[in-house]
């Protein structure tokens, strides 16, 4: 743990040629501590991390940003813990979101769905709808959906294009609401990227050999009079499909 | 004005040419084809997406301007200089003004563009090829396809979906040498395939430069883009990205998607890829470039041939069969034997897919729709194999691949280096 401290003194130099060896260093540790098998030591090594980035006044933003991201590495559901009480730091949300998205926990879940409900600002808003994009559940769907009616058009679609890697045939209707929403129209981009949106999801209801509902959701696009591309690949699709 | 549902630019073109035909119409010289030019409708018209040094003068000034098949109609850059040197060169050899643009997505909304051929920094590779597919574009994306192994999945995905002619710009797969080289190894010409080597060279140190304020011209956040924010520093633009490891994999995935694209050929792995990465390597010691510099990579295929991927050595591709090898590079093919590189191969033998020209291969494809020498999960598989040797490095332990789930076996870590979280609002 000492070559530990001495990459986290490192880092907290603030001169970025000590910075470049600090993260050589935290490269050879995070991959020892990594290696299947070496929990005791990716718990500790996990846990100094945390204590940094917590209480670590004396690293400064740019170190505790740079540990922050680290933990996307190591961490689990303890340190996702950590992570989830950095989401309201204006400074370190983002090293932060980028964390979490990497953890495949469900403390980590938790984590994203409750910066969905709560964290102020669209764009970091948007970060955690593309995070909880790669992830699955019920909490993370209602997060979603929740997060088409956002006040902020970069957040809808945001969770919009989320929905659509859900492969659940119920989040089309949650999708197409969006255009229907008359107190904020949907720009030509905006439409063009629920509508790709909606292709994908059919792509993946197919991979999950949902079939009929990918059908009509091609369907109910072709009616829509998409875009040539989009017009196309929904053809296809239903060519595919039979 | 939006085109009808599911029609192409030159199919509207050739449909509308039968019907002035019969029409008392003045129909422009233009129109039709000449002797050395093609009529529109057979042209090809493309934007070009990221116009530095590799975009301008290779793809615009070697490859694209002289091609008679080819109308360029905008040029995209983040950079100002660029875009608009790259519009002026466009303008001398054609007399035509270009669409100039800083937002990539502005040239793929353009209805009346066909195709884009992208050499970004390789970090924005997998955002705008996927863009440009769900436009309806045909793509040629420079190599390294990708900055993860998750990105070329999904390109794989759209293009797919979209049935894009999508090209990865690994264009030796379009040298006669390397088609021969694999074709001899393929047949047994070397006996058993046993080793691949192949030698792409080392990394740089790079030199410590100040942080600075981006020089007016260039928008710096549009270059940063999906990347973790970074302050500018000369060293982290243009030629330089691929050292810098938030936005290029250094020269493993620079060089490796050259020679390890070769390798899968030979080795008859495309579409699939090793079932074992063993790294070793070493980083610069003082910065500030943060990719690796020396390294031997080790690959296990399920058939048992190893692949190793050197910095150090001749730069070139060594297949070693039973029976002797074969050397080649962009300069020379070598073999053992002499009388192999004679073989006169026999009507049983294997062929590989014949290009002797990459972007020609690609305009050939946009006419006929079938799939490039270098098709997007090509360029994907290879690129693979560049990315599990950066990931191997990183966890500095043994990793086993699975090739066709895409994922590491049993180690939990390990695969969550296979993609990489976006700065919003950017997202694969």
């Amino acid at each position: 743990m000492d070559a530990l401290q001495q990459a986290l003194d490192q880092l907290a130099t603030g001169q970025e040629q000590e910075i470049y060896k600090a993260k050589l260093a935290l490269q050879g540790i995070l991959g020892e501590a990594t290696k299947p098998g070496n929990e005791e030591l990716r718990a500790k090594v996990a846990a100094k991390l945390s204590e940094a980035v917590i209480n670590g006044g004396k690293y400064g933003v740019a170190a505790r940003s740079e540990i922050a991201r680290r933990l996307g590495e190591v961490g689990k559901d303890a340190e996702a813990t950590t992570l989830r009480s950095l989401i309201a730091d204006l400074e370190l949300r983002e090293p932060a979101r980028f964390a979490l998205d990497r953890i495949p926990t469900p403390a980590a879940t938790e984590a994203l769905v409750e910066a969905a409900q709560n964290a102020i600002g669209s764009r970091f808003r948007a970060g955690v709808m593309n995070a909880l994009g790669q992830r699955q559940g019920k909490g993370v769907l209602e997060a979603l959906v929740e997060g088409t009616k956002d006040p902020n058009m970069i957040v809808r679609l945001a969770a919009a294009e989320a929905l659509a890697e859900q492969a659940d045939p119920a989040c089309d209707p949650v999708i197409v609401a969006i255009l229907e929403d008359k107190t904020m129209p949907v720009d030509e981009r905006g439409r063009a990227r629920i509508m790709k949106g909606r292709i994908r999801l059919v792509g993946n209801l197919i991979r999950e050999n949902k079939k009929v509902e990918a059908k009509k959701i091609c369907q109910s696009i072709l009616a829509a009079g998409p875009a040539p591309a989009q017009a196309k690949a929904a053809q296809a699709r239903l060519d595919e499909i039979g | 004005m939006s085109e009808p549902s599911g029609t192409s630019r030159r199919s509207f073109l050739k449909r509308s040419a039968a019907g002035l035909a019969v029409a008392p119409t003045i129909i422009p010289a233009t129109a039709f084809a000449s002797a050395d030019r093609p009529a529109p409708s057979d042209r090809v018209v493309i934007g070009c997406i990221g116009t530095g040094d590799l975009g301008r003068r290779h793809h615009l000034a070697s490859m694209l301007l002289p091609n008679k098949r080819v109308e360029v109609a905008a040029v995209c850059d983040v950079d100002q200089t660029r875009r608009d040197q790259a519009a002026i060169d466009v303008y001398n050899k054609t007399q035509k003004k270009v669409g100039i643009y800083e937002d990539y997505r502005d040239l793929c909304d353009r209805t009346d563009i066909d195709a884009v051929l992208i050499a970004t920094p390789d970090h924005w590779h997998a955002l705008t090829s996927r863009y440009a597919m769900e436009a309806g574009k045909d793509v040629y994306c420079e190599k390294p396809l990708t900055l993860t192994i998750d990105e070329g999945k999904k390109l794989v995905a759209t293009a797919r979906t979209y049935g894009t002619v999508f090209q990865t710009g690994s264009q030796q797969r379009s040298d006669p040498r390397f088609r021969k080289a694999c074709e001899l190894v393929r047949n047994g010409y070397i006996g058993e395939l046993k080793t691949v080597d192949t030698h792409i060279g080392g990394g740089t140190v790079g030199e410590w430069k100040p942080v600075a304020t981006p020089p007016p011209e260039l928008n710096w956040d549009f270059y940063v883009g999906p990347a973790p924010y970074k302050d500018y520093c000369p060293n982290r633009v243009h030629y330089e990205f691929r050292w810098v490891s938030d936005f290029s994999g250094g020269k493993m995935t620079d060089w490796g998607a050259h020679h390890n694209d070769i390798a899968q050929w030979g080795i008859g792995a495309d579409g699939s890829g090793p079932v074992k990465v063993q790294a070793q390597g070493k980083f610069s010691d003082t910065g500030p470039f943060d990719t690796v510099l020396d390294f031997d990579i080790t690959y296990t295929y399920g058939n048992g041939v190893v692949l190793t991927c050197h910095a150090q050595g001749e730069n070139g591709v060594k297949f070693t069969g039973t029976n002797g090898w074969i050397f080649v590079s962009r300069g020379k093919i070598e073999a053992s034997n002499r009388e192999i590189l004679k073989t006169e191969f026999k009507t049983s033998d294997t062929r590989l897919y014949k290009s002797n020209h990459h972007h020609n291969n690609w305009l050939d494809c946009i006419q006929t729709r079938e799939r490039p020498i270098c098709d997007v999960e090509i360029g994907h598989r290879s690129c693979t194999i560049c990315h599990l040797g950066n990931i191997a490095l990183k966890a500095g332990r043994p990793l086993e691949w699975d090739p066709v789930k895409e994922d590491f076996v049993n180690d939990e870590f390990a695969s969550r280096l296979v993609r990489k979280p976006m700065r919003a609002p950017w997202q694969v």
